[in-house]
C-alpha cells in the first residue's frame, strides 16, 4: 500500500502545476532567504494565505519549497555582506565571508549551493524512508498514545527553545490555553467566548501565525538602526567546485547531512542549531582546525549541509505525528490545517496522496534550488541591497491583506495585529513564539484525546500508566523538563566534579 | 526599562490571564473546565518561576543571559506601531485602495527610506501588484471598503 502511495506522490508531483509551485516557491525562498531582513519562517507565514485557493498538494510543495530556498538563499548575503539572511545561516559567515574577501566569493556560493544540495536531497532521502515506516507505527495509535504524544511535544519544544526552558514551556501553555477558545470539542458548548460570536470557531491559528512571526519582524526592522557594513557587490570566479574540490569537501557534506537531519528530527530544534552543529563538528574533525574562520570551504560546506538537511528531518515528525519540528514546519502543518487535513497519524494513510506529494516536492525542490541558484544567484545579490525600512510596510501590508484573506473578515485582522504585539513584546523578554503556535495546534488534540483516555479508563488516571507508549513518552516529557531545571545543571556540574581527572 | 521589571510585567500579565479564564470555566461542565484548569495552574507556577528565573539572573550580574541589548529607537517603533493601527482602522473605512498607498507613503517618508519619487512609485506599483496577485490571480477577498 506505501509503495503506491510513493509511486502516486511522485507522479503526482510530476503534474505541470505541481512542479511549477516547486520551481515558483524555491524561486521565492531563494530571494527572501537573501534578504537580511527576512526569515524563511516569515516568508511562509505571509506565502501562506495565497495558498488557500490551490489545491492542497500544490499549496503545501510551494511552502515547503519556500523552506528549502530560503536555506540556500540565506548563504547568500551571509557570504557576501557578511548578514545571515536567516538565522540557519549564521554559521555560513564565519568562512564564507573571508572566502569572498579573497576573491573566491563565486566559489563560496557554489560550494554553498552543492552542499545544501547535498544536504538537502540525503534528508529527503530519510523521510521518504523514515516517515512510511514511523507513520506505520504511529497509524496504530488510540487517544490514550496520542495524549503522550501532544505532552510530549509540547514539552520537548517548550524545552528545547533557545534561551529560557521555563518561558519556552510557559509560551506553549498560553498557546494550549488559547486554543481552549471556541467550541469545546466534547461538550459542544462556547468557552472563554465572551459573548463575541466571532470566537465561536476558535483562534484561528493561521492568523495567530501571521502576526505572531510578521508583525514583529517588521517592528525591529524600523526600531534598529541599519549598519552599512563591508559588502561584496559582484564575483566573477566559477561558482560550482571542481570533481576533486568535491570529493575532499564529501566527508565534511555527509558528516552534516546527518547532523541537520537528525537537529531537524529533534523537535523546538532546527536550522539555526544545526549550521552551528555542523560547523564545530567539522572544525572537530578537521586535521585543519585553525584554518576554520578564515576563509575554507569546509567551513561553509559544515554550515550549508547540515541547514538545508533540516528541513527533510523536521518534516519527520511534523508528517508522522503531528509534532512540528522547527517553527517553519509548525506554519506548515497550519497550511494542512488549511485544507482540512488534521496533521498526525492519518497523515500516512487518510491523506497519503497529499502527504507523499509533499516529500516528493521536498526532493525536487533540490533539485531546483540547485539549478536557480546557478541561474539566480547573481541576481539575488541585488535583492541583498533592498533597505530594511522598505521591508517593514510591505510586511505589514501583506500580514493585513493575507489575516484579512482567510475568512474575509476584519476580526481576524484585528487578532493578528493584537497577536503581532503580543509576539513583540515576547520576543522583548526572550520568550519563544514558536511553543505558542504548536500550543494552538496541538490544543484540540490534547483536550479531546484526554477526555477520550479517560473514559476509555473510566475515569482513572491509571490508564497513562497502563498504556506503555504514554508512560514512556510522559517519562521522556518529565525528562525534557527535568534537564531545563537548575538542578539538572547542578547535578551535571556534581558529576563533572567528580570524574577523575 | 530593566530584564527583571518587563518580566515582572509579564508574569503579571499571565497569571491574570491564567486566574481570568480559571475564574470563567466556573459556569462550565467537567469535560469543559478540566483542561484549562489545569492550564491556568501550569501557567501560574511556569510564570512565577519565569519571574525568579530574571531575579536569580539580576542577582548574577555576570550571567550571560542578562546580556545588555542593542539600543533601539522606540519612538520610531511605537510612530510605526500606531501607523499599522490606523492602517488597519483605515482600510476598514477608507477601502484597500486608499489606505494601502497612503500607510506606504506615510511611513516610507517617515522612516526616511526612500527618495518621494521612489515612495510614489513603490506605493502605486505595490497596491496594484498586491490587488492583482490577491484578487485577480488567486481570487482571494481583500477589504475593498466604500468600493464593495
Amino acid at each position: 500500500m506505501f509503495d503506491a502511495n510513493v509511486m502516486a506522490g511522485l507522479m503526482n508531483v510530476l503534474t505541470p502545476f505541481n512542479l511549477l509551485a516547486v520551481v515558483a516557491g524555491t524561486a521565492m525562498g531563494l530571494f527572501v532567504g537573501a534578504m537580511p531582513g527576512l526569515s524563511a519562517t516569515m516568508a511562509i507565514a505571509l506565502l501562506l494565505p495565497l495558498t488557500f485557493n490551490m489545491p492542497p498538494a500544490t499549496g503545501l510543495s510551494m511552502l515547503a519549497s519556500l523552506y528549502m530556498g530560503a536555506m540556500y538563499g540565506g548563504s547568500i548575503s551571509a557570504i557576501l555582506i557578511r548578514t545571515p539572511g536567516t538565522p540557519a545561516a549564521a554559521a555560513t559567515v564565519m568562512d564564507g565571508f573571508p572566502m569572498a574577501e579573497k576573491g573566491q566569493a563565486g566559489k563560496a556560493l557554489g560550494v554553498s549551493l552543492t552542499a545544501s544540495l547535498f544536504g538537502g536531497v540525503f534528508s529527503s532521502i530519510v523521510l521518504l524512508t523514515v516517515a512510511p515506516a514511523l507513520g506505520k507505527v504511529a497509524v496504530e495509535f488510540g487517544p490514550v498514545e496520542l495524549f503522550g504524544v501532544a505532552i510530549f511535544g509540547m514539552t520537548i519544544i517548550g524545552s528545547l527553545s533557545q534561551g529560557s526552558a521555563i518561558k519556552g514551556l510557559l509560551s506553549g501553555a498560553i498557546g494550549l490555553m488559547l486554543a481552549m477558545v471556541g467550541m469545546g470539542p466534547i461538550t459542544g458548548s462556547p468557552r472563554f467566548t465572551f459573548g463575541m460570536i466571532e470566537l465561536y470557531s476558535g483562534v484561528s491559528y493561521i492568523v495567530a501565525l501571521i502576526g505572531l512571526f510578521s508583525i514583529p519582524q517588521a517592528i525591529r526592522l524600523v526600531e534598529k538602526e541599519e549598519v552599512v557594513g563591508k559588502a561584496i557587490t559582484n564575483f566573477r570566479d566559477r561558482m560550482l567546485p571542481t570533481l576533486s574540490e568535491l570529493k575532499g569537501l564529501m566527508p565534511t557534506i555527509l558528516r552534516s547531512s546527518v547532523i541537520g537531519t537528525v537537529t531537524g528530527i529533534i523537535p523546538g530544534t532546527g536550522g539555526d542549531t544545526a549550521c552551528w552543529f555542523g560547523y564545530n563538528e567539522a572544525k572537530r574533525f578537521s586535521k585543519d582546525k585553525d584554518k576554520f574562520g578564515t576563509g575554507i570551504p569546509e567551513g561553509v560546506a559544515a554550515s550549508e549541509a547540515a541547514n538545508n538537511a533540516v528541513v527533510g528531518g523536521a518534516l519527520i515528525p511534523t508528517i508522522t505525528l503531528g509534532i512540528p519540528g522547527s517553527s517553519a514546519t509548525a506554519i506548515l502543518m497550519g497550511g494542512l490545517m488549511v485544507h482540512g487535513i488534521m496533521p498526525g497519524p492519518t497523515l500516512m494513510t487518510e491523506h497519503a496522496g497529499i502527504t507523499y506529494t509533499l516529500i516528493w516536492a521536498v526532493m525536487f525542490s533540490n533539485v531546483a534550488m540547485f539549478i536557480e541558484g546557478l541561474f539566480f544567484t547573481r541576481a539575488a545579490i541585488h535583492v541583498t541591497k533592498v533597505k530594511n525600512k522598505v521591508l517593514a510596510p510591505i510586511i505589514v501590508i501583506l500580514c493585513v491583506i493575507g489575516a484579512f484573506a482567510i475568512n474575509n473578515s476584519m476580526f481576524d485582522v484585528a487578532v493578528m495585529f493584537l497577536f503581532g504585539i503580543m509576539g513583540y513584546f515576547m520576543d522583548k523578554i526572550g520568550m519563544p513564539t514558536a511553543p505558542m503556535v504548536v500550543g494552538l495546534i496541538l490544543g484540540q488534540m490534547l483536550d479531546t484525546s484526554l477526555h477520550q483516555s479517560l473514559k476509555i479508563g473510566h475515569g482513572s488516571l491509571m490508564i497513562f500508566y497502563d498504556n506503555r507508549i504514554c508512560f514512556w513518552l510522559l517519562v521522556l516529557s518529565g525528562l525534557s523538563i527535568l534537564q531545563a531545571t537548575p538542578f539538572f545543571s547542578h547535578c551535571k556540574r556534581l558529576l563533572q566534579k567528580n570524574q577523575p581527572e | 526599562m530593566g530584564n527583571l521589571a518587563k518580566t515582572g510585567i509579564a508574569t503579571g500579565l499571565a497569571i491574570i490571564f491564567a486566574v481570568g479564564l480559571y475564574l470563567d470555566s466556573s459556569k462550565m461542565s467537567f469535560e469543559g473546565y478540566l483542561l484549562p484548569r489545569l492550564l491556568s495552574a501550569v501557567i501560574i507556577l511556569l510564570a512565577l518561576g519565569m519571574f525568579l528565573e530574571a531575579w536569580r539572573c539580576q542577582c548574577r550580574a555576570t550571567d550571560s543571559e542578562c546580556a545588555v541589548e542593542a539600543p533601539i529607537d522606540k519612538t520610531k517603533a511605537f510612530v510605526f506601531v500606531a501607523m499599522i493601527c490606523a492602517y488597519i482602522v483605515g482600510i476598514n473605512w477608507l477601502g484597500y485602495f486608499v489606505a494601502t498607498p497612503a500607510f506606504i507613503i506615510g511611513a516610507l517618508h517617515y522612516l526616511k527610506a526612500m527618495t518621494w519619487k521612489g515612495t510614489l512609485l513603490l506605493a502605486v506599483g505595490f497596491t496594484l501588484f498586491v490587488y492583482l496577485l490577491f484578487v485577480s490571480f488567486l481570487h482571494l477577498p481583500i477589504p475593498l471598503g466604500p468600493m464593495e
